[in-house]
């Protein structure tokens, strides 16, 4: 593999179309993404 | 252990159709299957009817029709007989291509095939096509049925590859919705719902084939994807260009689903083909096509199936690797030949009880395959289920049945009994279908008989016509249409409460009416040899289904039966609007050009259908009959010899073969080998006697039966029907002897006999008083009846047409004008013609009394 993707949360056609290794990555970044917000979401309620 | 030799990928692409596709290619939408097919040989591939995936699955990984693999539909009743379930790996009755690999010491991975749950204990991995359903919300644990993976260990694994349908994000359904991003509503609608889905089945068999293909050792791999087939069912009536049936907002939200889904697999196929070697050979394949174009259905049957309708007899086949032709188109593929074909390429024999070919012609360096008697009988580990386990689940089902009869349990409630039954009679109908398509009409109409007496079912009764009409069982045929026609009735009048949904664009009694009884009615007629009456009956289904393929190609072999070239030229060419790949079509066409003397445009034709399917003889026989009239000697030689080739028997090319060598190129070495097959081959001579109707052929064949030749009596008398010219048995006895045979039926006499022919010639107005005193119409003096004139003059036009058509063909046209008048010199003739010594006094009596 020689292509660079940069993967969004939202993901996208090309990702899943990467197998394994595409669904892997991308949900890596779609929990790291609802973890960071999970985060927030506690700050912002720790501040309150 | 991997055996580490050249490896095998198979992927299936349900319903993928050349009509999408090369446009997408042309438009440089879909690279991976382009440059794949340059690396590789493609074409079509001829489904198997009927052509529903699970049958055609099982036969494409067997080699196999469905009454022998087991596989006859969808669902099959559950062990405990009370319910149905989706049909399983244990009823298929035969070795896959996995099982006899495995037995091979071949290191197999399946993923996804129809049916494969539950997964086959290969010396691999079997993914099973239940792996990628999801039955639970997202978030909810998502177990795995049993059996769905092998080895079980590596199921939690394989679990983390499924894709969920509510994962599935905006971003990623855009390029098939357009509309997704703005309209809310939408996403609700339930034809988005089935669109995302799919698209999650699809990345879960994808994801779980990458793994696999990166993370085990494998020889063979298949995996299949149904996508392209959902995609289609749920949005093709949306595709480019638009009907105007379909209502404008529809159209615009769902008419990128079908191409988008090609796009998508087309970029699943990328990375496949990323991870593996060139050493690998790749077949792509699907099941069946889908009509894109005008020809998609405008209704869909309300019944078991019905949307199999959309599916076309013509999907994909493309295959690459070493050792296989490059960057070639082939023909005459079909989706049985796969199994065989895939066995030789891996060096193993092909069992002979295998119904399908090896397809040669994908080959750089084709030999001779090994062939096996059956691969059914090799012991050895094949990856199967325990025997114990497999099982035919409908014999299981009627032995519990027969459990409840003799009060061992409890009966079954009568409802879910019945759902069992009628499902059982609906998987005996497709197997029947199945039979019917691979010739075995017999035990067909065995099967078709019994669930129509069971069930008074249309599409059975249809089937069952429709058989016997192949089988030439004429009377049967049409007591089944007249019994089907009283059941047409009662289920019309009860359609038409049913129907007439405003909001439903295809809820229009209009499109309910295929007209399949006025149609099968009309090819009766036409096998019959009544074009006369099977023409209107025709035109009517013609003009409710304009595009209907095969009523176009019957209505021109009619107008080709009567001679009306002109007007079956312009059904070839309708049936080529409705589809330019027809075969049938393309042949029938050049064959109306070969008879009009029009012969560069019949060897066209001829070229062209010989491009969609080489193997047809017929075509290249009468591709070399029209390079003979056009004198091309060395190229009419070369068709007849491709024809020789690809049916030996054929004696008619042979005769071809000894006239151009003997008589045009002068090489008698050549010629012998087909005078020697001759020879061998030809059954005996028959002297055939012909002439228009009612021409003196009575008073002739007695004249020579006084002068002493034996004579059997006219054809149609001996054998009681027209069309029975092949009942080649009835044809030895006629050997050596003088047979009348009507100038309607000179077409059908077969090629494994050679004919001497006596064609009476006598003057119309000697013929035109029968003529007329058989139409018990009085002719008024002094007139001239003109069309009893124009029925001689085709039947004159039938006889030459058919003689022209025969190579070295004897014939000796006699004027009976001159045998009456000059009776010793005729007599002299027709001795020396005959090879036989007539009594000339007895003839010269007899001809006295005539006078």
């Amino acid at each position: 593999m020689s292509k660079e993707y940069k993967i969004t949360e939202q993901g996208s056609l090309g990702i899943l179309a990467l197998g394994h290794i595409g669904l892997r990555k991308w949900r890596e970044v779609v929990n790291k993404e609802k973890s960071k917000r999970d985060e927030d979401k506690k700050n912002e309620q720790k501040q309150k | 252990m991997s055996k580490n030799k050249n490896k095998i990928l198979v992927i299936g692409w349900d319903a993928a159709d050349w009509k999408v596709i090369m446009p997408l290619i042309d438009q440089g939408k879909m690279p991976a299957l382009k440059s794949l097919m340059e690396r590789g040989v493609h074409g079509r591939i001829q489904t198997l009817d009927p052509p529903l995936s699970p049958m055609l699955w099982t036969s494409i990984a067997t080699g196999f029709r469905a009454d022998k693999h087991g596989i006859g539909g969808f669902v099959e009743p559950t062990p405990d007989g009370e319910g149905l379930r989706p049909v399983t790996t244990t009823s298929r009755k035969v070795k896959a291509i996995w099982n006899i690999l495995n037995q091979e010491g071949w290191k197999s991975n399946v993923v996804a095939w129809w049916p494969s749950n539950p997964a086959e204990p290969i010396d691999g991995v079997m993914v099973s096509n239940l792996y990628q359903m999801a039955n639970k919300a997202l978030g909810e644990e998502w177990e795995m049925p049993k059996g769905t993976v092998h080895p079980e260990e590596l199921g939690e694994t394989m679990k983390e590859f499924r894709v969920h349908p509510h994962e599935i994000s905006l971003a990623m359904a855009f390029p098939f919705l357009p509309n997704i991003l703005e309209n809310v509503e939408l996403r609700k609608e339930s034809k988005t719902l089935s669109v995302l889905k799919t698209i999650a089945n699809a990345a879960s068999v994808h994801s779980a084939s990458t793994y696999l293909m990166a993370e085990t050792e494998w020889d063979f791999m298949a995996v299949y994807h149904d996508a392209i087939d959902h995609f289609s069912h749920i949005a093709m009536k949306y595709f480019p260009p638009r009907r105007p049936e379909i209502p404008e907002k529809d159209f615009d939200n769902y008419h990128q689903v079908v191409e988008a889904g090609y796009r998508f697999h087309d970029m699943m196929l990328e990375r496949t083909m990323e991870m593996i070697d060139e050493n690998t050979t790749v077949v792509l394949l699907s099941d069946h096509g889908f009509h894109s174009d005008h020809q998609r259905p405008l209704y869909i049957p309300r019944e078991p199936s019905g949307p199999a309708v959309e599916h076309s007899p013509y999907g994909i086949f493309v295959m690459a690797g070493p050792g296989v032709k490059k960057n070639q188109q082939i023909s005459g593929a079909s989706v049985i030949d796969v199994t065989p074909t895939l066995l030789y390429h891996a060096g193993l024999p092909v069992g002979k009880d295998m119904e399908g070919k090896v397809l040669y012609q994908c080959f750089e360096k084709p030999e001779q395959a090994k062939m096996i008697e059956s691969w059914e009988n090799v012991s050895g580990n094949s990856g199967q289920h325990d025997s114990l386990l497999r099982e035919d689940p409908w014999a299981a089902q009627e032995a519990l049945q027969q459990l409840v009869e003799l009060g061992y349990i409890e009966a079954l409630e009568d409802d879910k009994l019945q759902q069992v039954e009628k499902c059982k009679r609906e998987n005996d109908y497709y197997i029947a279908r199945n039979m019917i398509n691979g010739g075995r009409l017999k035990p067909a109409i065995e099967i078709l008989d019994r669930i129509f007496t069971e069930s008074k079912i249309l599409r059975y009764g249809q089937r069952l016509a429709f058989a016997y009409l192949s089988k030439k069982m004429y009377m049967k045929c049409q007591e089944v249409i007249e019994s089907l026609k009283q059941i047409d009735a009662e289920e019309k009048e009860k359609r038409k409460n049913k129907l007439d949904d405003p909001n439903d664009p295809f809820g229009n009694v209009d499109y309910e009416e295929p007209m399949y009884l006025e149609y099968l009615e009309g090819l009766l007629n036409l096998a019959m040899n009544k074009p006369r009456m099977a023409l209107p009956l025709l035109e009517k289904v013609q003009k409710k289904n304009p595009n209907n393929l095969q009523v176009a190609t019957s209505i021109a072999q009619i107008h080709s039966m009567r001679k009306n070239f002109k007007a079956a030229e312009k059904q070839y060419i309708t049936a080529l609007a409705i589809d330019e790949r027809s075969t049938v079509a393309h042949y029938g066409l050049g064959l109306t050009f070969l008879r009009q003397n029009k012969l560069n445009e019949a060897v066209d034709e001829f070229l062209i259908a010989l491009e969609q399917d080489f193997f047809q003889s017929n075509i290249h026989y009468h591709l070399g009959e029209a390079l003979a009239k056009l004198e091309l000697w060395q190229d009419a030689v070369s068709a007849f010899q491709v024809c020789t080739r690809l049916t030996p028997g054929m004696a008619k090319a042979h005769k071809w073969l000894v006239e151009i060598y003997q008589n045009q190129l002068k090489n008698s070495k050549e010629a012998q080998k087909s005078i020697d097959f001759l020879k061998n081959n030809i059954k005996g001579e028959i002297i055939v006697c012909t002439g228009v109707d009612t021409c003196n052929h009575k008073e002739f064949l007695d004249l020579l039966s006084k002068g002493g030749m034996p004579i059997v009596s006219d054809a149609s008398e001996e054998t009681g029907e027209r069309s029975s010219l092949y009942n080649t048995e009835w044809l030895e006895k006629a050997t050596g002897k003088v047979v009348y045979v009507p100038s309607r039926q000179l077409s059908e006499l077969p090629n494994n006999f050679s004919y001497k022919v006596i064609y009476i010639d006598q003057p119309i107005e000697q013929i035109l008083p029968s003529r007329t005193a058989r139409l018990k119409k009085k002719i008024p003096d002094n007139s001239i009846p003109l069309t009893v004139l124009n029925t001689i003059e085709k039947e004159k036009f039938i006889i030459d047409l058919w003689i022209e058509s025969q190579p070295n063909q004897q014939v000796l046209i006699l004027n009976w004008d001159e045998l009456m008048e000059s009776s010793d010199v005729q007599t002299n003739i027709l001795s020396e013609y005959l090879n036989f010594n007539l009594n000339s006094n007895a003839v010269k009596k007899q001809i006295e009394l005539l006078k």
